[in-house]
C-alpha cells in the first residue's frame, strides 16, 4: 500500500487516462495476433461450412416436420406391435416415440451396413435421443409435435443403447432401449 | 490518488457490500448443492443412502446448483462489480441510492421465491426450465423478478457513468475496467430483455392464458443464457485487467495497450448475438443454414475477442517481468510471482479459459456437436469457463475489493493463496473427468447407472475434484467472514497482495514469449477441432 502512495500516477491504472495516453498504435506482435485469431476463426468456419463436400454422410439431419402427437403415437404403436424385439427388414421405416419415461420399443435388431430410416418425436416433454456403445455417441433432440427424420447406417455389429439425454423428469435416467446390430 | 481513500461515500460502499453479501449467500447454497450432485454423479451408490440421494432429490439439488451458481452468485457479484466500477473507480458516490436499494430488494424477493419453490419440490425443472416440463408459478415469477432487479441495476450503472462524465469526476477516457464493465452491461441488457420476455410468456402459459412452443422457448431462453454467459466472459476479463494492475502495484499498466483491449471488448458485442444458435444445433425445426451461420460460424468469430484478450493479459505479464530483468524467450514464465494472489489467478484463469475455449470448438461446430451435445463434455467445458474462470477471478477480486470496502486486512493471506490453487486443482480434475466421460457418451443432467459401459468407471474422479473445489470454497467463505468479523483495520491492508517490480524500460518491450504460448494453444485447438471431425467419420453414417 505504501508503495502505491509513493509511486502512483493519478492518470493511470484503474483510474482513467487521457486519450493521448492510451490510444496507442498496435505493436507488431499485436498485429500478428489479431490476424492469426481471425485466420483461426476463418479456418474453423470454412471447415464446417464446406464439410459436406468431403463427407455428406455425417451431417446433422435436416428433415423435420410438424406432426400431431396423436397421429405420431398411432404410427409408433403400430411399429412397436409389429417389430418390437424383432429384426427390422432394411426397407421398413422405424418410428420411435419418446414418453415419460420410456421409448415406444424396447429393442430392435438391425443389419450391419444397411441404411435405416428413423422417425422420432416426443408425445409429452422434450427428450434426447442418444445412441451410445461401441465407440459411438450420437445425440439428437426429440421435440413434442415435431418429427425428426434421419438415416443411419451402423458399420459395426454389437449392442447399442439408446438413452435419454435431455432431462424430462424423475425417471429420466431410466429411459433406455437397445439397438442390436447383426451381420 | 489513493486506493483506500477513494471518494465514494459509505452509502455507496454499503450498496456494493450488500450485493456482494448476497453473492456470498448464493455461492454457499450452490456449493452445498454441489456436494450432493458430485456424489450423485460419482456413481458411488454406497453414498447415496447416506445423503438420501435418489432421482427426485438429485434433480432438485441440480436445479438448486444451476440457479444459485450460474444465475444468483454470478449476477449478484456482477451487479456489485458494476456499481464498483461506476462509482468507486470513477471517484464518485452512487447516484440513485434508493433505486439501488429497490433493485436489491427486487432481486432478493425474486431469489427467495425461486429458492422456496425449488425446495418445496414443485420446481424440479433445472435452471433451463424447458416447457412443456412445468415448474411452479412462483419459480417463473421469482426468476422474472430477479432479472428485473438486475436490469434496473444495469441501467443505474449507465446512469452513474453518465453522471461521472457530466460532473467530470474523472479526467480523460473511461478506465479500461469500467469500459469492460460497460460492454458487459450492454450485453446484459440484451440478455435480460430476452429472458424477461420468454419467462413472462412461460408464466402466462403455465397459468393457462396462452400456448407456448418449446422450440421458441429454447431459442429465447438461450438468448438469455448465451448472452449472459458473454456478460460473464467480459466481466471476467475486465476483472483480470483490474487484478493485473492491482497485483503489480500498477506497474503492468504501461504494458497494456488500452486501445487494443478496448477494441477487443467492443468486438464481443458484434459477434455475441449470432452465437445463440450453438444451443440448438441438433434440434429439429430449425434450418441447417441458420444453425450453420448462427451457431457455428457466428460462434467461431466470437472466440476471436477472447483470444485477443488472452494475448494482451499474458503479454502484459511477460513485459513486466522482462523489463525487470528476465529476458529469455520463455524464461519469464518461471519468474511469475506464483504466490501473488492476483498473478496466480490471472495465469490459472487463462489456463482455465484456454481449456474451456478449446473444448468449446467441437461443441459449437455443427457436425461434431452430434457427438458432444448434452453429454458430460458440456458441463466439463463450462466449469472451466464459469468455475475455473469467472468464479476464480471473482473470488480473487473480492480479496482485493473487500479491504477497500471495509478498510480491513484479509484475515489470512496464506489461506488466500492455498485456496486459489486448491480451487483450480479441484475444478481441473472435475472438468477433465467430465470431459473424458462426455467423450464416451455419458449424458449430462442424468442420474444414471454408470456401469452401463465399462469405460464410465472414472466417474468417482468427479467426487475427488468436487471435494477439493468445495473445500477451497469453504476456505474462501471462511476467510471472507473472518475478515468481515475479525479483520484488522490499519494502514497496510494490501500487504502480501502486491509484488513490486523495478521496471527499467517501458517502451518496446518484447512480448514474443506470449505469442509463442498463444500459438501453441492455437495448434492444440486446431488439432482437437480436426480430430473431432476425424472421429465423426469413423462413426456410423447419419444424415
Ligand atoms: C464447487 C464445486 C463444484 C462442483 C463439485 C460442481 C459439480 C457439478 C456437476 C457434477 C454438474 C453436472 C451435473 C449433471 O449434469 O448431472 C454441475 C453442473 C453445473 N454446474 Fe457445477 N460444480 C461446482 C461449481 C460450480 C460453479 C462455481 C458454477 C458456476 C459459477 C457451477 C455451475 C454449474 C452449472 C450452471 C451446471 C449445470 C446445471 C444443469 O445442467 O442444469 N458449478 N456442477
Ligand atoms: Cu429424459
Ligand atoms: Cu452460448
Amino acid at each position: 500500500m505504501e508503495y502505491i502512495h509513493r509511486h502512483i500516477n493519478p492518470k493511470m491504472a484503474l483510474i482513467s487516462r487521457s486519450f493521448e495516453d492510451w490510444y496507442k498504435k498496435f505493436s507488431k506482435e499485436e498485429k500478428i495476433w489479431i490476424i492469426t485469431a481471425f485466420i483461426v476463426a476463418i479456418i474453423l468456419a470454412t471447415t464446417t461450412v464446406t464439410w459436406h463436400i468431403f463427407d455428406s454422410k455425417h451431417q446433422v439431419p435436416s428433415y423435420s416436420k410438424e406432426i400431431d402427437p396423436y397421429v405420431f403415437k398411432e404410427m409408433a404403436i403400430n411399429f412397436s406391435r409389429e417389430y418390437n424385439n424383432k429384426f427390422i427388414p432394411p426397407n421398413v421405416d422405424i418410428y420411435i416415440a419418446a414418453q415419460q419415461y420410456y421409448w415406444s420399443v424396447q429393442k430392435i435388431i438391425l443389419k450391419k451396413n444397411t441404411d435405416y430410416r428413423f422417425y422420432v418425436a416426443s408425445l409429452d416433454v422434450i427428450h434426447g435421443f442418444t445412441i451410445v456403445g461401441n465407440g459411438v455417441v450420437y445425440n439428437l433432440m426429440v421435440m413434442p409435435g415435431m418429427t425428426y427424420g434421419f438415416t443411419i447406417n451402423f458399420n459395426k455389429e454389437g449392442k447399442y443403447y439408446v438413452i435419454c439425454s435431455e432431462y424430462c423428469g424423475y425417471g429420466h435416467g431410466e429411459m433406455r432401449m437397445i439397438i442390436e446390430v447383426i451381420t | 490518488m489513493d486506493l483506500v481513500k477513494f471518494k465514494a461515500d459509505n452509502k455507496t460502499k454499503q450498496v456494493i457490500f450488500a450485493n456482494f453479501l448476497m453473492a456470498l449467500v448464493s455461492i454457499v447454497i450452490g456449493g452445498i448443492a454441489a456436494i450432493f450432485i458430485a456424489i450423485g454423479r460419482s456413481g458411488i451408490s454406497e453414498l447415496f443412502s447416506l445423503l438420501n440421494i435418489n432421482h427426485e432429490y438429485y434433480y432438485r439439488w441440480l436445479t438448486l446448483h444451476g440457479m444459485n451458481m450460474l444465475i444468483f452468485w454470478i449476477l449478484w457479484f456482477e451487479v456489485a462489480l458494476l456499481y464498483f466500477t461506476s462509482t468507486v473507480i470513477l471517484n464518485q458516490s452512487i447516484h440513485g441510492y434508493k433505486i439501488a436499494l429497490t433493485s436489491l430488494t427486487t432481486m432478493l424477493y425474486g431469489q427467495i421465491l425461486v429458492e422456496y419453490s425449488i425446495l418445496s419440490g414443485e420446481s424440479d425443472v433445472l435452471f433451463t426450465a424447458y416447457p412443456p416440463l412445468a415448474a411452479d408459478n412462483l419459480f417463473y415469477a421469482g426468476y422474472i423478478l430477479f432479472l428485473l432487479g438486475t436490469g434496473v441495476a444495469v441501467i443505474l450503472f449507465f446512469v452513474n457513468i453518465y453522471k461521472a462524465k457530466v460532473n467530470e469526476t474523472y479526467k480523460g477516457s473511461l478506465p479500461l475496467v469500467t469500459w469492460g464493465a460497460a460492454i458487459a452491461g450492454i450485453i446484459a441488457i440484451t440478455a435480460i430483455f430476452q429472458g424477461i420476455i420468454i419467462l413472462t410468456n412461460t408464466l402466462a402459459w403455465k397459468i393457462g392464458l396462452i400456448s407456448i412452443n418449446p422450440m421458441t422457448y429454447r431459442w429465447f431462453f438461450w438468448g438469455l443464457g448465451h448472452n449472459a454467459q458473454y456478460v460473464n466472459v467480459v466481466a471476467t476479463i475486465a476483472v483480470l485487467y483490474a487484478l493485473i494492475v492491482l497485483g503489480t502495484g500498477f506497474k503492468t499498466i504501461n504494458f497494456i495497450n488500452e486501445r487494443y483491449a478496448k477494441l477487443a471488448f467492443a468486438l464481443v458485442t458484434l459477434f455475441v448475438i449470432p452465437g445463440i444458435g450453438h444451443h440448438i444445433l441438433v434440434d429439429p425445426g430449425f434450418s441447417t443454414i441458420l444453425k450453420q451461420a448462427s451457431g457455428s460460424v457466428g460462434s467461431h468469430f466470437l472466440s476471436v475477442p477472447t483470444m485477443l484478450h488472452a494475448f494482451a493479459l499474458l503479454g502484459a505479464l511477460e513485459a513486466t517481468l522482462r523489463s525487470s530483468g528476465h529476458t529469455s524467450l520463455l524464461g519469464w514464465i518461471r519468474k511469475i510471482p506464483w504466490k501473488n494472489p492476483a498473478m496466480a489467478t490471472i495465469v490459472l484463469v487463462l489456463i482455465s479459459f484456454g481449456i474451456g475455449g478449446i473444448t468449446a470448438q467441437p461443441l459449437t461446430t455443427l457436425q461434431p456437436n452430434l457427438n458432444y451435445h448434452n453429454t458430460f463434455w458440456v458441463p466439463g467445458h463450462f466449469h472451466f469457463m464459469v468455475a475455473g474462470g469467472t468464479t476464480l477471478a471473482f473470488m480473487t477480486l473480492i480479496y482485493y475489493m473487500l479491504p477497500i470496502l471495509i478498510s480491513k486486512r484479509i484475515y489470512s493471506i496464506k489461506l488466500v493463496t492455498i485456496q486459489i490453487y486448491l480451487f483450480f486443482l479441484g475444478i481441473l480434475i472435475l472438468g477433465l473427468s467430465m470431459i473424458m466421460l462426455g467423450y464416451e457418451g455419458v449424458p449430462r443432467r442424468t442420474l444414471i447407472n454408470s456401469s452401463l459401459l465399462p469405460s464410465w468407471s472414472i466417474s468417482p474422479l468427479i467426487l475427488v475434484g468436487g471435494t477439493l473445489a468445495i473445500t477451497a470454497g469453504i476456505m474462501f467463505v471462511l476467510n471472507v467472514l473472518l475478515t468481515i468479523l475479525l479483520g484488522k483495520q490499519g494502514e497496510n491492508i494490501f500487504e502480501g497482495f502486491i509484488t513490486n517490480y523495478d521496471i527499467k524500460e517501458t517502451s518496446n518491450v518484447s512480448k514474443k514469449g506470449s505469442l509463442v504460448v498463444c500459438f501453441i494453444v492455437i495448434v492444440i485447438l486446431l488439432l482437437i477441432f480436426f480430430i473431432s471431425f476425424v472421429r465423426l467419420t469413423y462413426m456410423p453414417s447419419l444424415y
